[in-house]
């Protein structure tokens, strides 16, 4: 009986190996056209690692690690997107700049080590001076109309009831950052983290920020071609990268996407594989055109 | 002292038989990807065209680490030992990778992914930027293809090495019919 069985599946994988496979398909690839303008690109990339402590009430952000990171993804994702001749006029590199629910404070700690204190967002933007509150607020906006958007099904009406930011303070803000930098579009890609131990779920602790994440991040365009890292289930240490472009001519958000790298955010080797950088922006950057070759 | 003797049944003993045959079968079908399989057929009927031009030197950059027990993936070496033999064998290039001439092409492997299949079909999708620069730096001639291969071995590691050299195989051909149809003298 079992000689029969063991038979009968192997003439069935033999048959299924001898079926034919897809035809080979070759396609030119290329990025959105927004991207080639000669005015070029912001790349703006915020980083948000929260540190989970014991209760939920003590867990704070983390100012240095997210710092690493933030510098890690730039590096990683401007080798990424030069190698597509895109050319990047200017970077703006923050800790979380997006807006964290509607608490004015945060519990903040310098590094994972130090004793957390209360603060207001953002945290820290490199290459921008202090004073200049108009520009700092600006970022702050439309990194949260970024973030907020990226993970959600955009036919999902109710996913942003809860918005921190609407569209008129994201359009004043979008022209503000386009006057200071002379760029045509915004290559957003912000990074929310938490670093916590196995027995929580990694959307416990982030609170109302990621808005409608348990059924939109299933949704976003991923199409089914590639390996999709994430899932509604995932716990422990972990992350959530979200990129979207914003075309400052028209002061829409054109293209969002997520994912779900894996490893620890505070480590910044989880930030130096391109690949999860190519999962997110794959569809951005290469596009195919509508002919096979 | 006493001696304990277990009875093993034959069905038993077959069964593991078939187990470890099974075992070795595959393992003997674990052959690494071959960079001789990734070089792309010069289409002889084609009409003949050449830039007139040389490539002094090929670099590449942006390979993805393969993991014990994971997909095949090609790795820089592989891939352009296959440019290197497929430019040459194109004949579109008065020389390539001896030193010689104006131009330099930059091979930049973009990702190495793979489709959702079904039952043991496994489709590779290879995606690579091809950037020609002169001597100033100037781009002469850029393009990024994304191919497709797919393949239904038996043995699961075959499955996947099959399918990434003919996805690389694809992209080559994809640059020889690219430059043949597009490259500006």
């Amino acid at each position: 009986m079992l000689i029969k069985n063991v038979g009968i599946g192997i003439c069935v994988l033999c048959l299924l190996s001898a079926c034919s496979a897809a035809p080979p398909a070759r396609h030119i690839v290329s990025h959105d056209p927004s991207l080639d303008r000669q005015e070029g690109v912001l790349l703006l990339v915020d980083v948000c690692i929260q540190k989970d402590a014991i209760g939920d009430d003590e867990d704070f952000f983390v100012i240095a690690e997210s710092k690493y990171a933030a510098q890690a993804i730039i590096k990683t994702i401007r080798t990424y997107v030069e190698g597509s001749n895109i050319p990047i006029r200017a970077e703006i590199l923050a800790v979380c700049a997006a807006k964290h629910g509607s608490a004015k404070h945060i519990l903040v700690g310098d590094n994972f080590n130090a004793e957390p204190h209360s603060a207001t967002q953002p945290l820290y933007i490199e290459n921008v001076l202090g004073s200049d509150e108009q520009y700092v607020k600006a970022i702050s906006i439309i990194s949260t109309y970024a973030f907020e958007r990226a993970a959600i099904d955009s036919s999902d009406n109710k996913a942003l009831e809860n918005s921190n930011v609407n569209k008129v303070a994201f359009l004043e803000s979008a022209d503000i950052v386009k006057n200071r930098t002379s760029t045509s579009s915004i290559l957003f890609l912000g990074a929310l983290g938490t670093s916590r131990s196995v027995t929580k779920t990694v959307t416990q602790g982030i609170g109302s920020f990621v808005v409608g994440l348990g059924t939109g991040i299933a949704t976003v365009g991923l199409g089914t071609g590639y390996y999709v890292m994430f899932s509604p289930q995932y716990s422990g240490s972990g992350s959530i990268l979200e990129g979207a472009l914003i075309d400052l001519e028209s002061g829409e958000l054109t293209w969002s996407n997520a994912v779900r790298p894996y490893g620890d955010p505070i480590e910044v080797e989880t930030w130096l594989e391109p690949y999860s950088f190519d999962l997110l922006f794959h569809e951005l950057l290469f596009k195919r055109a509508e002919n096979k070759l | 002292m006493a001696i304990s003797t277990t009875f093993i049944p034959p069905s038993s003993i077959i069964k593991n038989i078939l187990f470890v045959s099974l075992v070795l079968l595959t393992l003997a079908n674990c052959a690494g990807l071959d960079s001789k399989n990734m070089v792309a057929q010069v289409d002889e009927t084609a009409a003949p065209f050449t830039t007139g031009q040389s490539i002094a030197k090929i670099e590449i950059r942006g390979e993805k680490e393969e993991v014990f027990g994971g997909p095949a993936f090609a790795q820089k070496d592989q891939i352009i030992d296959a440019a290197r033999a497929t430019l040459r064998n194109s004949g579109l290039f008065t020389s390539v990778d001896e030193g010689q001439g104006e131009l330099r092409l930059e091979i930049i492997v973009r990702s190495q992914n793979q489709l959702d299949s079904m039952m043991l079909e496994y489709t590779a999708v290879t995606t690579i930027t091809y950037r020609f620069t002169d001597p100033s730096g100037k781009i002469v001639w850029f393009k990024t293809y994304e191919t497709e291969f797919s393949s239904h071995a038996f043995s699961g590691a075959t499955r996947t090495v099959e399918a990434r050299e003919g996805s690389v195989r694809e992209n080559l051909a994809s640059l020889v019919e690219g430059i043949s149809t597009s490259w500006k003298n």
